[in-house]
């Protein structure tokens, strides 16, 4: 479990009133060794943020009185050595717009991905990646849900 | 089956990224290395990583979101372990991407005056911006505990 304070790091309304940003985070992590030699791990979190904005902070709605969602839910399965030096991964996630996070996620968003790996050589190995990510709720004011698909493809060498 | 502790050194939802790094890149954190004395105190070490990047999506405001690019990153350093117990790495990393250079498939870009020269000048130049000098001190510390004592661990790792 964690918990995360940051002293004034939350605007809270339209007015610019700042508050303290609070938020705790519950997460787990099962693995079964299979006797085919793979790896299956499976892991989940569920986070929640106690001090929130404004609806209309976050443009969520136009009701001042009405706090924002400060939910979160990831969970991953993950398949290592699905065959030799190959790693499959899952994940899906929904973050609604309370939690703070990364500078590489958005809040508000709904996630999906999937990810492989696999090394060649020690020096030589390959990564591939397709992630879906959207805006979990409509913001008041715009035409349309954001949606991006991130595709990639990368090759590492390391050399000697 | 098994199930593991769930000691977890990631930070969670509120750094999802981290959190998804660690899961699903299973490839070794260590570089490789190449002894650049007899006495196995001075490493050159380094990688190179090259990829396609893209993104595929809609705006709020229903516009597109599209590109993409080949990315590369070099890295190269110096490790130097005076001591067993002390590590200090110097690295440098160059980060490119095939957008730096304004690549253009038509030819009579080129031929204009100066296209060619203009396009890789300005490359060159957003590339030696680009570096960036990663400095990192390793420093072991043995710790005598005694059997009584609930952690159970003989060093405390301080980097800086």
């Amino acid at each position: 479990m964690d918990v995360i304070y940051s002293p004034d790091a939350l605007i809270k309304t339209m007015d610019g009133e700042r508050g303290d940003y609070m938020a705790a985070t519950v997460k787990t992590q099962l693995g079964w060794d299979l006797p085919s030699g793979r790896t299956l791990l499976w892991g989940g979190e569920i986070a929640y943020s106690f001090n929130r904005p404004d609806e209309t902070v976050v443009r969520m709605g136009t009701n001042d009185d009405k706090k924002a969602g400060g939910l979160g839910f990831q969970s991953n399965l993950s398949i290592q050595n699905l065959f030799e030096g190959h790693n499959l991964g899952f994940i899906v996630a929904i973050l609604e717009p309370s939690l703070l996070t990364s500078s590489d996620y958005w809040n508000n968003i709904l996630l999906f991905e999937i990810r492989h790996t696999v090394r060649f050589t020690g020096r030589l190995s390959a990564e591939t990646r397709l992630r879906y990510r959207g805006d979990h709720q409509k913001l008041s004011g715009v035409d349309q849900k954001r949606w991006q698909i991130f595709p990639y493809a990368r090759l590492t060498y390391r050399f000697r | 089956m098994k199930i593991r502790s769930v000691i977890s050194s990631y930070t969670g939802l509120c750094h999802s990224a981290s959190l998804i790094l660690i899961l699903f890149i299973n490839t070794p954190v260590l570089n490789a290395q190449i002894p650049l004395t007899d006495n196995d105190k001075l490493f050159l070490t380094g990688d190179i990583r090259t990829g396609y990047f893209g993104i595929i999506g809609e705006n709020r405001d229903g516009s597109s979101a599209d590109f993409h690019e080949i990315r590369n990153r070099s890295r190269i350093g110096i490790r130097y372990t005076p001591h067993q117990r002390v590590t200090l790495q110097v690295r440098y990393a160059l980060r490119v991407n095939s957008r730096d250079f304004e690549l253009k498939c038509s030819l009579l870009s080129y031929l204009q005056p100066g296209g060619m020269l203009t396009s890789l000048y300005s490359g060159i130049t957003k590339m030696l911006r680009a570096i960036r000098t990663g400095v990192r001190l390793i420093w072991i510390i043995p710790i005598h505990h005694t059997h009584s004592s609930p952690i159970s661990a003989d060093h405390i790792m301080i980097t800086l």
